[in-house]
């Protein structure tokens, strides 16, 4: 295409217009970004682009972007800044970190890498610098969702079997793109792939299930998402009640399973080989049916007690159960939108975990993968986690104290959230606040405040929990009057909220404009470039370069811990960087049905090429069990439009072609199915939570603040339940509040509306679901615009746009109740909860929301940065979510907030 | 055989993510405000029954184009043989009788494109334009289904992108085609009044409630026949 359209050159990248980082073919014409398409090489999207990713040009030719760095010189919030050189703003920021490191040590300083994207090059910088406290956006994401996976399989993601084509060994020993949909039924708790994806494939698979092969698909969620609207069947339970349904349905299949009937045969008992610990798990959770809910007076996790919970009726559970347990291949699927929200979301996900695998669903052809397990690894040593092993010292009581910087660590030795495997973002006011205690491991009694708030491509004040808790920390003062966080540092392309309360801010280098890989969940290992697609726009600057800028200055500045042959020396150009994160890629073993590589031993570890392994052109280090082809590089990828695609295979915790387990695969401590999360066996402890439990025993039994909250005093050793909070129905602490406040509060989101789409009058345009709707009033605005003439593909241009033609976020609730409350759809309502939390949106009524029950867009409104153009304007008008979040209630085991878990009162104004 | 062009729409496969809508601007260059690509949104029908429709819309390339006669200068809007209804930009004189004539509101006037053919001739034949300055007068502009990609041997970029793998392009003259094979096994239908203007832009049903639910056409103040 490329030579016979005459100028355009071809790249093939990753996109981040959403979390999705789909494989792109971009096309570039006289340095620009002209054409944006899916790369037809990456299965993972297989050529196609939604709407996000085609309207990168609108974000990379932004006029709200960050072109140069700036310095503060009004009060923090106020966002008044002066334009500063590259070298004024790396000198600012490496003064205020020698002169905190000195103060008050290293790990008083967080690195925030809000989006996981590229964020290796900031963790490598401030882990050699010698924080361990470097964090990305997973925190504050979904981490309850990923808890059941994470304990059971050493996982996070369990996705459906639908992504295809797959490239599959055949019996003849050639490799095939496969395009056969197997799966039989798909139910998406609270999950909507089709709007807020961070798995592509479940767009397209999904529907070609459905058409394929008579997939049912089921959607549980109590708005009618676009996933819903084109499911089989949608089903609309009472807010936070996932968990309720999912024990129902494992309560039911174990009461009714019966082997020696068809129409009964639920549970695929050969899972017992490959497990380990079922017998009390179950038995822990039969030990509840007999157990008396106080809401409800019902036995746990009855027919009778879930409908009462939930909203749905005893059929649609027996029904929901039955199908699952007897259409085989599925997917019990949960989302971020479902246990990931709630405060009680963990449950849900460990009894999910254990649904897919009893069915004899886990890992099967057609039904239930988990994709964090199964993807290339990638990150390696250019991460820097090596760093965070140096042995450092720090006086505790007057008495001298070693132990590693990761023992230093806020969250996995504070005195909250110890198990937070993915750190605690919305607990940085309080840190910032009152500071940090270490109560866990070899640095027990160590006090240290944070000092340095450095913020990468994230927007923590907006969704890190509660804005106003967050501007209270950012904005504190000491008894001298001087900011309790002595530097607040805001690294983006775009111009934030976040960004308003920095000293210094730094414009980063745009998606194309820098090189980094893909960050996916696909169902066998793959991996692309994000290629730099072009030279970085304004003054910004690539990851790369900054961290050596910045490694230098405070190398010059007399910090040892930053030497030349660990950055500006070792990494001349980006690309040495990320080919150091290519290198162990992929990184997963030889296992599963057909093996992928027949002809290299099975179970062993495969770093490599797919062509040098394919060859056999490898090295085989029987001791460490690994096979070693060529490694990945930028310059093979290149070669390869972009991607290195490895085989698939099914039932990979199994040996080739048998039920035995491999002992290879999940990636747990007995590389089992784990059941039981913590137990002494032959003198040897197992289980994900036997090293949180081993902490708190280390520490004479002191009891993590997170645990204290729901009455445990360890983690707990297998299957266990606690409710959520704020739900009247369900937890009778809240049951008060239920006249007054009668509807609850979810939030969701619609990538249309996220912080780099928002602005984007491509996806203004259009409508999402209800939360996305064109109700705006009437405004002017700069926007890039396409240039069908000339050589500029975009050009800066004022517009206006009439009443109702953008969409902006809604507050959306059911059209029966809007009725009951005189209000309708574009009317201007306020929100509010009982904890003094209020926001101000226009109403989006219909039928496709339960009764009792509002949505409001994650970060759609009230959108007070300047820099988000269209949805600045908007900002009066539309409703912020998180200002109704109760910032304290963050949950118990990895203190995510949770963000679904209100009731609210609305009222015209 | 000639190729004779259509496009399918796979109602089944549709997931509403509106890529055909924005890569179309992407690759075409419609400015904000106006389109070749539309998908619209229905919500309908009271809970638990609710209902949301999607419904991507595009020009029709009508094999009876209502589009066409109005237009006053030969060869400015016209049907290739492969079927494609285009326009000739360099005689385009910004009339817009086009515009006003088709019942699916697929044209617009470009607001970054000026003419480059000379009005004047037909002042006559169209009331009215004489009273525009003529540097304030644009060609219109339509869906030529990506002609200068198919040139290149590629599909449309709507096709192209389409996340659901929904929108399906291709010659109905080939019976091997992957478009002739959902014809030929597939239901399909026309939006509403493209079976008067023979369209030829297939839907098939997922349900046929759609048609009618969905939002006005991008043009609503143009009367449906």
């Amino acid at each position: 295409m490329q030579t016979a359209s005459g100028s355009y050159q071809v790249r093939y990248t990753a996109d981040v217009m959403c979390p999705s980082e789909c494989g792109m073919e971009m096309w570039v014409r006289n340095g620009q970004l002209a054409k944006i398409y899916g790369n037809k090489a990456v299965p993972f999207n297989d050529g196609a682009c939604c709407a996000k990713g085609a309207s990168g040009q609108q974000l990379v030719y932004s006029p709200y972007r960050l072109k140069y760095p700036m310095i503060r010189v009004g009060a923090r919030g106020e966002g008044k800044f002066r334009r500063a050189t590259w070298d004024e703003a790396l000198d600012y920021i490496a003064r205020g970190l020698t002169d905190i490191k000195k103060k008050y040590g290293a790990e008083s300083v967080i690195m925030d890498c809000g989006d996981v994207t590229d964020r290796d090059h900031y963790y490598r910088l401030f882990f050699a610098y010698g924080t361990p406290n470097c964090t990305e956006h997973g925190s504050i994401c979904d981490t309850p969702r990923r808890h059941g996976p994470k304990l059971m399989l050493g996982g996070k993601r369990i996705e459906p079997d639908v992504m295809r084509p797959q490239l599959v060994r055949q019996d003849d020993g050639s490799l095939k793109w496969d395009m056969t949909q197997r799966i039989k039924l798909i139910i998406y708790n609270g999950w909507n792939p089709f709007v807020a994806t961070r798995i592509a494939y479940e767009s397209r698979g999904t529907v070609a299930a459905q058409v394929e092969n008579g997939c049912k698909v089921v959607v549980i969620d109590p708005s009618l998402s676009n996933t819903a609207a084109r499911a089989d069947q949608w089903l609309a339970p009472r807010a936070g009640t996932d968990g309720d349904l999912f024990g129902a349905m494992l309560r039911f299949i174990l009461e009714n399973d019966n082997p020696n009937d068809a129409n009964r045969r639920y549970i695929d008992w050969s899972f017992k080989k490959c497990s380990v610990g079922w017998e009390d798990f179950e038995a822990a959770f039969k030990s509840w049916w007999t157990k008396s809910d106080p809401i409800n007076g019902m036995p746990y996790f009855s027919l009778e007690w879930a409908a009462n919970r939930t909203g749905l009726t005893k059929e649609q559970i027996s029904d929901l159960s039955h199908t699952f347990g007897i259409t085989k291949p599925a997917a019990l699927v949960w989302g971020m939108q479902s246990p990931g929200h709630h405060f009680n979301g963990y449950c849900c996900s460990i009894i999910g975990t254990a649904l897919n695998v009893i069915t004899g669903n886990f890992d099967a052809p057609g039904g239930a993968i988990d994709t964090e397990i199964v993807k290339a690894s990638k990150g390696g040593s250019a991460t820097g986690r090596q760093f965070t092993k140096r042995k450092v010292k720090r006086v505790i009581d007057g008495k001298e104290v070693e132990g590693e910087v990761e023992n230093l660590h806020m969250d996995l030795f504070g005195s909250k959230f110890p198990a937070a495997w993915d750190d605690v973002v919305a607990d940085y006011p309080n840190a910032i606040q009152q500071g940090v205690q270490i109560r866990y491991g070899p640095f027990r009694g160590h006090k240290y405040p944070i000092k340095a708030y450095i913020l990468r491509t994230g927007n923590s004040v907006i969704t890190g929990s509660t804005p106003a808790k967050w501007i209270e920390a950012l904005t504190a003062k000491d008894a001298a009057g001087k900011y309790k966080l002595e530097l607040s540092v805001f690294i983006d392309t775009l111009n934030l909220e976040s960004a308003l309360y920095a000293d210094v801010i730094l414009p980063e280098a745009s998606y194309v404009e820098r090189q980094s890989v893909s960050d996916i969940y696909p169902s066998h290992p793959m991996i692309y470039n994000r290629d730099a697609v072009i030279a970085p726009l304004h003054e910004c600057k690539k990851p790369t370069e900054i961290m050596n800028l910045l490694a230098r200055r405070l190398n010059e500045l007399g910090d040892p811990d930053l030497k030349g042959a660990d950055f500006w020396e070792k990494y001349r150009t980006e690309e040495d960087f990320v080919n150091e994160m290519l290198a162990p890629a992929p990184g997963r073993a030889n296992i599963g049905t057909p093996l992928p590589y027949p002809k290299l031993p099975e179970g062993y570890t495969l770093i490599g090429t797919p062509d040098s392994l394919e060859r056999g052109d490898v090295k085989i280090d029987n001791e460490r069990k690994r096979v070693e082809g060529k490694p990945v590089t930028v310059e093979w990828l290149r070669a390869n439009k972009g991607v290195a695609v490895w085989p698939m295979s099914w039932k990979r915790h199994l040996k080739v072609g048998t039920d035995e387990p491999n002992k290879a695969f999940p990636n747990t401590s007995t590389k089992l199915i784990e059941f039981k999360f913590d137990w002494t066996e032959g003198g040897k402890r197992y289980g994900g939570y036997n090293s949180y439990n081993q902490k708190i025993e280390k520490a004479g039994g002191e009891v993590p603040a997170g645990l204290k909250r729901i009455g445990l005093s360890k983690f707990p050793s297998t299957f266990f339940w606690f409710e959520t909070v704020w739900n009247p129905y369900t937890n009778p602490e809240y049951a008060k509040y239920a006249k007054e406040y009668p509807f609850q509060l979810i939030c969701g989101r619609v990538h249309q509306s996220m912080s780099g789409t928002q602005m984007i009058a491509w996806l203004g345009e259009n409508k999402a679901e209800g939360t996305w709707q064109p109700l705006n009033n009437a405004f002017e605005c700069e926007v890039p615009d396409a240039q069908p003439l000339g050589t500029e593909a975009m050009k800066v241009v004022k517009r206006k746009f009439p009443a109702g033609t953008y969409a902006v976020g809604t507050v959306w609730l059911n059209d029966g109740d809007a009725k009951s409350l005189g209000v309708k759809t574009g009317d201007l309502v306020e929100v509010s909860n009982p904890i003094g939390g209020k926001t101000r949106g226009k109403i989006f009524a219909s039928g496709g929301m339960r009764p009792g029950v509002i949505k409001i867009g994650f970060a759609t409104g009230g959108r007070f940065s300047p820099g988000m153009g269209p949805a600045y304007l908007s900002r009066a008008y539309t409703p912020s979510h998180n200002d109704l979040v109760d910032p304290d209630a963050l949950s118990p085991i990895m203190g995510f907030p949770a963000y679904a878990d209100m009731v609210v009162k609305v009222k015209k104004v | 055989m000639a190729a004779r062009y259509a496009l399918l729409v796979d109602l089944r496969r549709c997931v509403g993510c509106t890529s055909c809508q924005v890569t179309c601007k992407m690759e075409n260059g419609a400015p904000v405000g106006s389109f070749r690509t539309r998908v619209e949104f229905a919500d309908v029908g009271a809970f638990p029954d609710a209902k949301r429709f999607f419904l991507p819309l595009f020009c029709n390339h009508c094999e009876s184009a209502p589009c066409l006669k109005p237009c006053p200068v030969p060869g400015a809007t016209w049907r290739a043989e492969d079927g494609t209804v285009k326009v000739n930009r360099d005689l385009c004189i910004g009339c817009g009788k086009c515009v006003d004539s088709c019942p699916f509101g697929a044209r617009f006037m470009h607001p970054y494109i000026p003419i480059k053919n000379d009005p004047k001739p037909y002042y006559k034949a169209i009331p009215g334009l004489k009273d525009k300055p003529v540097a304030s007068l644009r060609v219109v502009d339509k869906c030529d289904w990506c002609s200068d990609r198919r040139a290149q041997g590629e599909e449309p970029a709507c096709a192209r992108n389409c996340f659901g793998k929904a929108i399906v392009f291709g010659d109905t003259n080939d019976s091997n085609s992957r478009i002739s094979k959902l014809l030929a096994s597939e239901k399909t239908r026309f939006v509403n009044d493209g079976d008067r203007t023979k369209s030829r832009v297939f839907y098939v049903p997922l349900n046929p409630a759609v048609f009618d639910a969905a939002d006005a056409p991008v043009n609503p103040e143009i009367p449906k026949a």
